[in-house]
């Protein structure tokens, strides 16, 4: 397999300067971005060489219990961050979502590693890792859209909601047109993905195969399986998460508790 | 039927009902009058257990209020909020949704009995086959009180459903709640002529009492 061309550092610097363009065109328009977008690339870069440094270790050792570890806590941040971006409460989401992204992830990952690839060492780090990775940051994605979606509506739009219970709906009768509406608005955006992709983009785990030396051919049936493998695990995370969260998210009557959603901001 | 005793009602700090207690009998059409602010709709909604109170007891048909009876009590009842916010479908849809509940669905009516309990309240036929966003406020509270009406439930409760009507619909709606001799009927209103025609008035200006 041909090795990817690396780039020094130097031309890496060149690179940089591509920054110029939308910091000169934020500046003109006084839009107010150039610092957000200068601190952006700031954290990405940082980030990005940490975690870098941390996956040659993990690809050093390929150890089961560091690549479950590094898992674990690509979760965990996974949960904060989807509290935080959905403006969600910490105490009645942490757990249900901790949850149902580990049972999501472990049940696709075993599917796609262990079925799919069949890979003899399920946690080889070459693997286990970015494809976990992937699924994770779609599940990100589509939480915050599902469960801000959900919750906000439920108590923006709690009259609707009384209406049916007040007419003997079951609890359970009563929030289905609210999954039904939190399911469409997350997923919308990843069914018009899938829909288009290769037409108007490539996606970036193909890309990143040819440019590693994979002959189109595997890197389109790798993209095709991750396709399917982001499409289910999101969509376990997204129910699952609010199911389990129901259970902490109502009083004993039925009625959203005030403290589960900040209204401030919509997504 | 419907029995309140010694009811206190705080709301954001404020007391809004205190020593509150009143009885509604069966077959009774009761309205709650009174000003704005004075928690007329808070009431509805303290029946339906969808807010709190601080004091005192509820009983509907001899059922406490409680978390643990609040799914049977909720069973007898049939409600009619102010506002109906049903996006994107048909007011058929509109019409048939309490219906799609377990607990409504051998109620379900067919098209001929819904179009004759709609026009007794002066809405056309063709309105069903309407957007919801394409009719008024009052012709969709009339289309839910319709349907309310239809699940034959004991109990209907309805929020201002006079708010958004002419006097002339107003009188229909009166004679058409009145004709349902089998329901205890409780519903807020400040409309004058429903005062006058009702069982029994629950003035919430001579109970309220501002902390």
């Amino acid at each position: 397999m041909e090795k990817t061309l690396d780039i020094n550092y130097l031309n890496l610097f060149l690179g940089y300067l591509l920054i110029l363009i939308p910091i000169l065109i934020f500046y003109y328009y006084k839009t107010g971005l150039v610092k957000d977008s200068l601190i952006a690339v700031a954290r990405m870069t940082i980030q990005l060489f940490i975690v870098g440094l941390y996956l040659e270790l993990l690809f050093e050792y390929n150890k089961a219990w560091i690549n479950s570890l590094w898992w674990i806590i690509m979760v965990i941040i996974a949960a904060f961050t989807i509290i935080r971006r959905a403006y969600l409460s910490l105490r009645i989401f942490i757990i249900p979502l901790i949850i149902s992204l580990i049972i999501s992830l472990v049940v696709i990952d075993a599917y796609f590693l262990g079925v799919i690839i069949r890979l003899d060492y399920f946690f080889d780090a070459r693997y286990f890792i970015p494809i976990s990775g992937i699924l994770l940051g779609n599940c990100l994605r589509t939480n915050v859209l599902g469960l801000n979606s959900f919750y906000l509506k439920l108590k923006t739009d709690k009259i609707r909601y009384r209406y049916y219970l007040g007419n003997g709906a079951t609890r359970t009768e009563a929030l289905a047109p609210f999954m039904r509406e939190a399911l469409k608005t997350s997923f919308n955006p990843l069914i018009a993905s899938i829909t288009v992709i290769g037409l108007i983009s490539l996606p970036g785990m193909m890309t990143g195969q040819i440019l590693g030396g994979s002959s189109p051919e595997v890197a389109i049936k790798y993209q095709i399986m991750l396709m399917l493998a982001i499409f289910a695990s999101t969509l376990i995370s997204v129910v699952l998460t609010i199911l389990l969260a129901n259970r902490f998210a109502f009083d004993d009557f039925g009625n959203l508790k005030d403290n589960v959603i900040k209204e401030k901001r919509q997504v | 039927m419907i029995e309140i005793n010694n009811l206190q009602l705080t709301f954001d700090g404020k007391t809004i009902l205190k020593d509150f207690s009143i009885s509604v009998k069966e077959y009774e059409k009761a309205v709650i009058a009174g000003e704005s602010g004075k928690g007329k709709t808070s009431l509805l909604h303290v029946i339906l257990g969808f807010l709190p109170f601080q004091k005192g007891t509820i009983h509907i048909n001899g059922k406490e209020l409680n978390a643990k009876h609040i799914g049977e009590i909720r069973s007898l009842t049939a409600f009619v909020p102010q506002e109906i916010y049903m996006p994107d479908t048909s007011v058929k849809n509109m019409f048939y949704t309490p219906f799609l509940f377990k607990n409504n669905s051998a109620q379900k009516p067919d098209q001929e009995t819904i179009e004759k309990s709609i026009s007794l309240l002066g809405l056309e036929s063709d309105l069903l086959q309407k957007n919801t966003d394409e009719i008024s406020g009052g012709q969709k509270q009339r289309i839910a009180i319709a349907s309310a009406l239809m699940l034959n439930k004991p109990i209907v409760l309805l929020d201002e459903p006079t708010s958004a009507l002419d006097e002339n619909s107003i009188k229909k709606l009166i004679a058409f709640l009145n004709n349902q001799g089998d329901k205890t009927i409780l519903a807020t209103s400040h409309n004058k002529t429903w005062i006058e025609n009702s069982d029994k008035v629950i003035n919430l200006d001579l109970y309220g009492k501002n902390a």
